[in-house]
């Protein structure tokens, strides 16, 4: 049979058919896929896939600043060490091994179980070590009871230029703490609408933070003990429907300082008899659990709900200490012996949006967002007395404890319209207009200021002219108004009537920033941002009274080739704040202008896959940031020595690839930072005559690293690529 | 009128069908393809039609990842799923045979380089990850701003960088170039290692707080670290209770401890009591100068009221104890 003189016959008659037919061939006839067998795929097949990674780090200079966050921070050379591992079975079941840096004190580990879709189960550990300066000097020991103690042969003198024995004394401590983090966590998911997830972390954060110490006049920056464990419970279920969600969670937070109460010896001459040893009172512990319930739906075409409530409780009940250590103070009664502090956090948040052009057409193209946030602190804590004894020297007063409170209420409303169906854009192109009004409003317990109210509102215009280029601009104002400020005594001591806290204080806020993204040929890609915001405290006569932050920035990325990428950045940024004392305890007598200018600036290159060996990461990095105050007293001006802080310097990253199975990682490193800090430089242990300071200094270091490692893959195919990471951050 | 015999009226419509049929398939387009709903055409081999030509180890990496798995009910690679063109859509004009000198029809790619609407790709994702994402994601202000999942996250790798502790910075900072800025200054939060990330803090799909924070406040998102601060205190400093950023500024500052302005002037914005509170501490109070004060240099404020964030002593009502 002739086909096409079959089909020019029958098409005729038959395309009655299809037309009467068609509905009922649509619906019978979905895309086959019974004939894909995807004989091409490489899916896995529950080969172990593993790689590992041993190597050395050299660091040839000590810079706590240099390894402030992975423990880089002494000369010297490391371990580099880490490797991961991994299987997916056909049926889902998988599981990962991850270590990193595991010579190192930030190092981690993780691993990972499951059937994907259904359930997966996670254990982790990550350590994070933070350094703080280079060195820091004491003369205390560590004696009985965890107490700080002064070596024998101290001589308590009035000022540290009388201490004659205290360079001699002088030892070197490290200043840092480390955090290890132990997590376990999973998710079961039981079915495609229902989802649960656990997770329990064990945190301890241990080591030596600079603690200021006092007896009245005189101080000393002591090596303060560090020691806290925290457990955090994070738990969850969910159901989704089609169109919504709804879902039940519960945090539980247990914090525990481990050391309750810090104890020093006073190395000056007692002000007062019996003065000679201070205690004070590390953090107490405190737990903190709540239940949360959200729920979102999305009602008809047009709009979608989201509702989210929780209730929380905050607690904390430590034993006090005594009001002194001093035994020569007559010992008063506390008012109660612990604080049975218990603080009530609510919070309930509410998100309607919608397309209203899918309501009404006459308002096609607008959507609107109204929000609602309700937030409360309840502070049902105790109120007391306390007779309390000044800094162990001798009896104070009587205050008492100020439990605040407050309740934060928002109201949102904003609203964007597409203009490009006005004015007939075509695709690719788009221009709109949105604006918003906000309004927040402040209830205060116990604080100058009961009420307070902020309107906001702005405008801004997106436009896409032409499909390579993208503008964005927004302006916006903001005006508070509080309720009349009392001055609140705190401690016997009246504020100055004229202050105004700030975040108490009447205030005019505005607002504007900018963009701007063009897509040049050549797959260059050139952002353009800026931003100004200006705040003025109008009725602030003392306090601040005004804070300016403005700045720009520019980036610039170029796909030079598929393998080849280059970028660039620039920032500049000026932040100034103005604010007005007054050392006569009435008008304004002094005024202190104090501004940040800061610029930043990076370079990156990225080669990859070089003669299909070779993926190199070249970056470079500049930090310059100008600090400066002026005071003005009456007709003089008078301004601090410039807090400059300078850092720069480049990194190379080279990964070779020697055999489908071997890389050879090399990575050179060099640092340069340097800091002016008139807090710090030149001040010894003995340089202020009341404090007995810890000489440390502002950080100043050139640090080069070299590091080298193997990394050897086991299994797997010959395209390169790892065994598939995701870890959750 | 006489009613055809139902055998006849039967065979009449079984050869009315089978004429349809076979006029349908004459209609048929070109053997790469197959018919779908609303007149698209799939591809005849689905992933296999897709491999032959994108057979690159990073369209292949997609294998090593949930999307590429067979395992998962829900994977585009499952039984029945529509593989490649579950996200790319149908793919049966790009993968036919094409004459010569005519361009290839394109199919639908996702990120910066993709012709499509962001909305549009968009919902491709959104149509399977339709869980607490999608929901989250409507009218967050990423959506609003018109970001792309891909603009975040590599689904044809066995490594989405943005999922990754270490690594999701730079993919953040691609738009935020202020925190990259803020980032670069001398004190800072430690995001770029093994800890903590942006969405330590923040929920880049959305959420109804301020900033896309985590959880229901700055102060509850901070104390997920720093529980030590939580309290309640016997005696509080009443600013650092509303909202820690009253003092500190959390993506970056070249003041230690990351705070806007450094002691005494911070300090000195809400403390107005008469004596060394309101003291016009210049130059000439450091040492060295004219008049050393001790209440300048070291930390300053910080070297008496070392408890600023709330003391449990009972004689800590100054925060000295």
């Amino acid at each position: 049979m002739n086909t096409q003189r079959f089909t020019r016959a029958t098409s005729g008659f038959a395309g009655r058919w299809i037309v009467l037919l068609a509905p009922f061939l649509a619906a019978a006839s979905p895309v086959d896929t019974s004939k894909w067998r995807c004989e091409f795929c490489p899916f896995e097949d529950g080969e172990v896939v593993a790689d590992v990674e041993a190597g050395s780090i050299y660091v040839d200079d000590s810079a706590a600043k240099f390894g402030e966050y992975d423990g880089l921070n002494e000369e010297g050379s490391y371990l580099a060490l880490g490797g991961s591992a991994g299987q997916r079975k056909g049926n889902g079941m998988f599981w990962r091994a991850a270590a990193e840096d595991l010579g190192l004190d930030s190092r981690s580990a993780a691993v990972s179980a499951g059937r994907e879709g259904s359930w997966q189960v996670d254990l982790g550990y990550v350590a994070s070590p933070h350094n703080v300066f280079d060195t820091t000097l004491t003369p205390f020991t560590v004696g009985a009871n965890e107490s700080l103690t002064l070596p024998s042969g101290w001589v308590r003198a009035g000022s540290t230029q009388g201490m004659t024995a205290l360079n001699s004394s002088l030892r070197s401590y490290d200043l840092e703490t480390e955090r290890e983090r132990v997590s376990l966590g999973g998710r079961f998911d039981s079915s495609s609408r229902w989802h649960t997830q656990l997770n329990y972390t064990h945190e301890t954060r241990d080591g030596q933070r600079l603690l200021g110490s006092n007896f009245i006049t005189t101080s000393s920056q002591l090596p303060g003990p560090v020691d806290f464990v925290t457990d955090q419970l994070d738990w969850s279920v969910r159901y989704d429907s089609a169109h919504g969600s709804i879902g039940i969670s519960y945090f539980g937070s247990f914090f525990s300082d481990q050391r309750w109460d810090f104890i020093w010896a006073n190395p000056f001459t007692a002000i007062a008899p019996g003065a000679d040893q201070g205690r004070s009172a590390l953090a107490p512990d405190n737990n903190f659990n709540q239940l949360a319930v959200n729920f979102s739906q999305q009602l008809g075409e047009a709009w979608y709900l989201r509702m989210n409530g929780s209730l929380g409780r905050a607690r904390q009940d430590d034993s006090f200490l005594p009001y002194t250590m001093n035994a020569l103070i007559p010992i008063t009664p506390l008012p109660r012996t612990s604080l049975d502090g218990e603080v009530d956090i609510s919070h309930f948040d509410l998100q309607l949006s919608g397309n209203l052009g899918k309501v009404l057409p006459l308002l096609q193209g607008l959507r609107g967002k109204l929000t609602y946030r309700y937030h409360e602190r309840d502070n049902s804590t105790p109120q007391a007395d306390y007779a309390y004894v000044e800094s162990d020297t001798f009896p104070g007063g009587v205050a008492s404890n100020l439990p605040y409170g407050y309740e934060r209420q928002n109201f949102s409303l904003l609203g964007e319209y597409d203009l490009g169906r006005l004015l007939q854009l075509d695709p690719g192109r788009f221009a709109r207009l949105s604006g918003g009004w906000d309004r927040e409003e402040w209830d205060r317990t116990l604080q100058e200021s009961e009420s307070s109210t902020e309107d906001r509102g702005w405008v801004r215009v997106q436009v896409r002219p032409l499909t390579w280029l993208t503008f964005d601009a927004r302006y916006g104002a903001a005006n508070r108004d509080t309720d009349p400020y009392v001055a609140t005594a705190i401690a016997g001591a009246p504020q100055n009537p004229l202050l105004r806290k700030f975040n108490l204080a009447n205030r005019e806020r505005d607002f504007w920033d900018f963009g701007a993204q063009l897509s040049l040929p050549g797959d260059v890609a050139l952002s353009l941002d800026g931003f100004h915001r200006d705040d003025e405290y109008v009725d602030s006569a003392v306090g601040l009274t005004r804070s300016r932050d403005v700045g720009g920035s520019a980036d610039v990325s170029w796909s030079v080739t598929e393998r080849i990428a280059a970028f660039a950045f620039y920032s500049r940024q000026e932040i100034t704040s103005e604010q007005s004392g007054s050392q006569s305890f009435g008008a304004p007598d002094w005024r202190a202008e104090s501004r940040d200018r800061i610029e930043s600036a990076s370079l990156g290159l990225r080669l990859s896959e070089l003669g299909e060996r070779w993926n190199v990461q070249f970056d470079y990095f500049l930090m310059d940031s100008q600090g400066e105050i002026e005071m003005l007293t009456g007709l003089s001006a008078a301004a601090f020595p410039p807090l400059n802080i300078r850092s720069h310097g480049p990194r190379l990253n080279v990964v070779f690839r020697a055999t489908p199975a071997l890389e050879i990682i090399g990575n050179l490193q060099y640092e340069h930072f340097d800091a002016d800090d008139w807090a710090l430089d030149g001040v010894e242990p003995d340089t202020l005559p009341s404090i007995l300071a810890s000489g440390a200094d502002a950080y100043d270091y050139d640090v080069n690293l070299v590091g080298l490692s193997f990394r050897y893959r086991f299994g797997g195919s010959d395209d390169g690529e790892p065994a598939a990471e995701e870890e959750e951050p | 009128m006489k009613l055809p015999p139902a055998s006849v009226v039967a065979g009449f419509l079984l050869t009315a069908g089978f004429l349809a049929q076979a006029a349908t398939a004459q209609e048929t387009p070109p053997a790469a393809e197959q018919s779908g709903d609303a007149g698209e055409s799939y591809s005849r081999d689905g992933a296999d039609s897709c491999i032959k030509c994108h057979d690159s180890p990073e369209v292949l990496s997609l294998f090593k990842s949930k999307h590429g798995s067979r395992a998962l009910a829900h994977s585009p690679f499952a039984d029945g799923e529509l593989q490649c063109e579950a996200c790319h859509g149908p793919g049966g004009a790009h993968a036919a045979r094409i004459r010569s000198g005519q361009p290839r029809p394109p199919i639908p790619n996702f990120g910066a380089n993709s012709v499509a609407p962001v909305a549009s790709q968009n919902q491709v994702c959104l149509g399977c990850h339709d869980t607490n994402v999608q929901h989250a994601w409507h009218d967050a202000t990423h959506d609003r701003n018109g970001v792309a999942c891909a603009d975040c996250h590599q689904i044809h790798t066995t490594h989405d960088a943005v999922r990754s502790t270490r690594e999701q910075a730079e993919v953040c900072f691609d738009c935020h170039q202020q925190q990259r800025a803020d980032h670069l200054k001398a004190f800072r939060h430690p995001i770029d290692g093994n800890l903590m990330s942006c969405s330590s803090c923040h929920s880049p799909h959305g959420s109804a707080v301020d900033f896309y924070l985590r959880r229901n406040s700055i102060n509850e998102t901070c104390y997920t670290c720093h529980a030590e601060k939580r309290g309640p205190y016997l005696w509080e400093h009443a600013p650092v209770t509303e909202n820690c950023s009253n003092c500190h500024v959390p993506h970056g500052s070249s003041q230690p401890a990351l705070l806007r302005v450094r002691a005494p002037l911070l300090c000195q914005q809400c403390h107005s009591q008469a004596g060394h509170p309101t003291f016009a501490y210049g130059p000439d109070n450091l040492p060295g100068g004219s008049q050393p004060s001790s209440y300048l240099a070291a930390g300053s404020c910080l070297n008496c009221h070392s408890q600023v964030h709330g003391s449990n002593h009972p004689s800590g009502s100054r925060l000295t104890r």
